[in-house]
């Protein structure tokens, strides 16, 4: 298990090189003058200029690559062009945030799909499996955008209920901070839930069907017994697969949530940074956000290990 | 300032106007003169004046939160975002400040006067105004001020507004003269004063806004967070007692503009800034909220690149101009919330009167003036804009008016940064632009043959030497004569179709008070006050 770890964690970090310098090399071909986008389009071009000597980006991808990473190892990420402050306590704070928002989603999606696709396939074809997979496919087709205007003038504006800007005032208690983000989740809880619960519910119909579930009935294990140490941790596998690669996603990929509830995350910060072509926010928050996603599918890889052995012990279990 | 309780509004599509649907045209113009009459109770009116219930006494207390777009930098030297110079603007004071009417309000300088040549301009500065780290304005914190904008090693924006001032040409009288010495004379230089970029701060400003944020003005900033917003507290030494009325004021900033207005429909924010007609669609029945419009100089350029085929030839750019149906596009693009303007940049809310007949669509002419011109069957040509307000739909539009001339219009909508790395070089391109305080200031930036933003590539001598003498005119009657001329020459070679002004509308619930619009967008909270 230990060599296992320590492989999985050296990959992490032999991603991270090699995403930097692929971020590195696509912030060049993106469009858009950085001085020209700081001072926007009513500066002199003699000022734009003079801006982009004055940043560096005129100079060679190479030369700017090997400068940033001397940086990172020092702790420093360097500065936002556009907000003329330093990126890493920005992109700390909003990944920080993004977290809550990506955790606090899948804590709530999670039980709740993978509970409803146990259920719905336990009595497959039944009315309530029926109508969770149409109505669950229906909602999760609705763009975000669709679905979250629509929780907001429900919930927030007619009803009144709710809060509908998900960034709650400083210094509250966890309470009101809940109350922020019952919007946001639930319009995440939407948009994911019929893709785990499919998920679920297709392997857990394969788990009953298969030649060891009739064997540990057969042999007169009682149903719970069964549910638990056979089909659930054979059926789970795939799921826990799905929402180790949704992480990144959940962490970095939120624009539109973020944007509609204004809940500035990394999500908004990454597109505002790529934009503006602010090029030391945009790796900044490229890099924490291919750390996320890389824990995310350590975490998913280490749990599938712990349920099924054949991963942890390689080749040797055949 | 009016409240819109008939929420109905002219429907306006672009497929109703098409070229061929000139019934629908006919419905739309009627149904535009009733409900746009009854909406907004003001068409031809110059400047909305405040309801009833704004001249009721101003109440001291209660905070205010207030959406605005995007910023970026809030440094005063560099910045140029909507939202960033709305966060400055609470902070930091100009000298003058331009009323939505263009009349020029005594801020931080009390009086001004020209040199009999029009070249040096002498301010007299207010006395006991304080910084909010309590030292006193003195004529050292103005002249390093326009100092520091205009060095060029400060790669500042208000540089290019006023290219006329040098480091050299300001300089202090006494403690609170400032003397501005122009390298020509510019008959409005106070308006040039009030460029977003030329808010006063202390001499020793080190460009560190966001830490030490340090100004004159009526709120002083306790907090602000990249693309979050800024929290204010009221300055309790400001110089114009009893204001500011507010105590708190919060300024959130939105990536975009849905989010505000529902923001504004749930109360989490009381004002909306600035928003688009399209935008304010969704509360224009709303009663718990106010429309306040302001008339601007803001329009669309549609440039042509007169030193290229096929606009080289004035006829060809006439034809493009005549195929425009302006009173149809101000009522289809913009619901009736914008002026037909007449292919020259001297919009109707600048003092200077211009006459100048104004060009009604004619295809038929179209047609001929292109025969004449080498192309009867008329050509295909790129036309580049970016995704930006109804800068899209205006495109579009073009395309289908210039088709029953024969132009095939192919469309090139690009990111605003894209555009606006070429947007001077592409042949036939369509591009917003802001107000100015004063007309001079768009004719020499856009017209001007030595100007760096003439994306037509026109020079035309005449005019120039009307322009220089526009600038330097320091009387409106005089001035308005040369404008009528400029605007004649722009109308008859058509460097660029102009085909309205737009207006500006900022929203805000129905108990805030003292809200005024602004013709570029400013944000101006000092009168500002809540009704309990």
């Amino acid at each position: 298990m230990l060599r296992f770890f320590g492989r999985r964690v050296l990959l992490v970090l032999v991603t991270l090189a090699v995403a930097s310098v692929l971020i590195f090399a696509i912030t060049n071909v993106l469009p858009g003058d950085v001085g020209r986008i700081i001072l926007g389009p009513f500066a002199p071009q003699d000022a734009v200029e003079r801006l982009n000597a004055e940043l560096g980006a005129d100079r060679p991808v190479a030369v700017r690559y090997a400068e940033w990473l001397a940086g990172v190892v020092r702790g420093d990420w360097g500065r936002s062009y556009a907000f003329d402050t330093a990126v890493f306590p920005l992109v700390a704070e909003r990944l920080g945030r993004s977290l809550l928002l990506a955790g606090s989603g899948l804590a709530v999606l999670v039980p709740l799909a993978v509970a409803a696709g146990v259920a719905a396939a336990r009595r497959e074809g039944g009315l309530f499996d029926r109508v969770l997979s149409v109505v669950g496919l229906a909602v999760g087709a609705l763009p975000e955008f669709v679905t979250g205007v629509f929780l907001i003038l429900v919930f927030g504006i007619w009803l009144g209920w709710l809060p509908i800007q998900a960034l709650p005032p400083e210094g509250t208690g966890p309470l009101t901070v809940a109350a922020h983000l019952v919007l946001p989740v639930g319009c995440l809880v939407l948009l994911l839930f019929a893709y785990l619960f499919r998920m679920t519910r297709a392997s857990m119909i394969e788990a009953l069907a298969s030649d060891y579930t009739r064997t540990a009935v057969l042999k007169g294990l009682p149903q719970r017994t069964v549910i638990r140490r056979h089909v659930l941790r054979n059926a789970l596998l795939p799921t826990i697969t799905v929402v180790g690669a949704q992480i990144g996603w959940l962490v970095g990929g939120l624009v539109v949530v973020e944007t509609l509830f204004k809940y500035p995350g990394i999500g908004s910060l990454i597109h505002f940074a790529a934009t503006n072509k602010d090029i030391p926010l945009l790796v900044g928050c490229s890099l924490a956000i291919t750390f996320v996603f890389a824990l995310g599918n350590l975490a998913a890889d280490l749990l599938y290990a712990a349920l099924n052995p054949r991963v942890r012990h390689g080749r040797n279990a055949h | 300032m009016v409240k819109r309780t008939d929420g109905s509004f002219p429907a306006t599509t672009l497929p109703g106007l098409t070229a061929a649907g000139s019934t629908r045209r006919q419905f739309l113009a009627g149904a535009s003169s009733l409900a746009l009459g009854a909406a907004l109770g003001l068409a031809g009116t110059a400047a909305w004046t405040l309801p009833a219930s704004a001249q009721g006494t101003p109440r001291r207390g209660g905070s205010l939160k207030i959406a605005v777009p995007a910023a970026t930098s809030i440094d005063p030297v560099r910045l140029n975002s909507s939202g960033g110079i709305a966060i400055v603007q609470q902070v930091a004071e100009y000298l003058v400040y331009a009323e939505p009417d263009l009349t020029l309000r005594p801020v931080l300088a009390t009086s001004w006067e020209p040199s009999e040549d029009g070249k040096v301009w002498t301010f007299a500065l207010r006395q006991g105004v304080k910084f909010h780290d309590g030292r006193p304005l003195t004529a050292d914190d103005v002249v390093a001020t326009f100092q520091r904008l205009v060095d060029p090693a400060n790669a500042s924006p208000a540089a290019g507004a006023m290219p006329f001032l040098k480091k050299e040409g300001v300089a202090k009288v006494d403690d609170h003269t400032v003397r501005f010495t122009l390298d020509r004379p510019i008959g409005t230089f106070p308006y040039f004063t009030h460029t977003y970029n030329c808010v006063i701060l202390p001499a020793d400003y080190a460009g560190n806004f966001a830490e030490k944020p340090i100004g004159t003005g009526p709120f002083k900033l306790v907090s602000y967070r990249p693309q979050e917003g800024a929290k204010f507290e009221r300055n309790a030494d400001y110089w114009d007692q009893p204001k500011p009325y507010l105590d708190r004021l919060e300024i959130q900033t939105f990536e975009s503009p849905q989010p505000m207005v529902l923001a504004l429909q749930s109360g989490d924010v009381q004002v909306v800034q600035q928003l688009s007609y399209i935008d304010a669609q969704g509360i224009r029945s709303d009663n718990n909220i106010t429309l306040i419009q302001a008339d601007a100089a803001d329009h669309r350029q549609l440039c042509m690149r007169t030193d290229m085929k096929p606009f080289d030839d004035k006829r060809v750019r006439q034809a493009v101009a005549l195929c425009f149906d302006r009173p149809a596009m101000v009522r289809g693009l913009l619901g009736g919330l914008a002026d037909v303007a007449n292919d020259h940049p001297i919009a109707p809310i600048y003092p200077e009167q211009i006459e100048l007949a104004q060009r009604q669509a004619n295809v038929a002419q179209a047609r001929q003036l292109l025969a004449d011109a080498g192309y009867p069957q008329g050509f295909p040509i790129d036309l580049y804009t970016h995704q930006y307000l109804e800068l899209p739909q205006f495109a579009a539009l073009a395309q289908q008016m210039l088709a029953p001339a024969g132009i095939k219009v192919n469309l090139k909508v690009e990111p605003t940064n894209l555009y606006y790395n070429h947007w001077t070089e592409v042949s036939f391109g369509l591009t917003d632009w802001t107000s100015r305080p004063v007309a001079a200031q768009i004719l020499a930036q856009s017209f001007r043959g030595s100007a760096e933003w003439n994306a037509a590539h026109w020079k035309n001598e005449a005019f120039d030497a009307l322009l220089a003498r526009f600038e330097a005119e320091p009387d409106v009657e005089r001035r308005g004569k040369l404008g009528s001329e400029m605007a004649a020459i722009l109308n008859d070679e058509v460097p660029a179709v102009i085909a309205y002004f737009n207006k500006n509308l900022r929203a805000a619930r129905t108990n805030v008070k003292g809200l005024t619009g602004s013709m570029s967008n400013y944000l101006d909270m000092t009168r500002t006050w809540l009704d309990a």
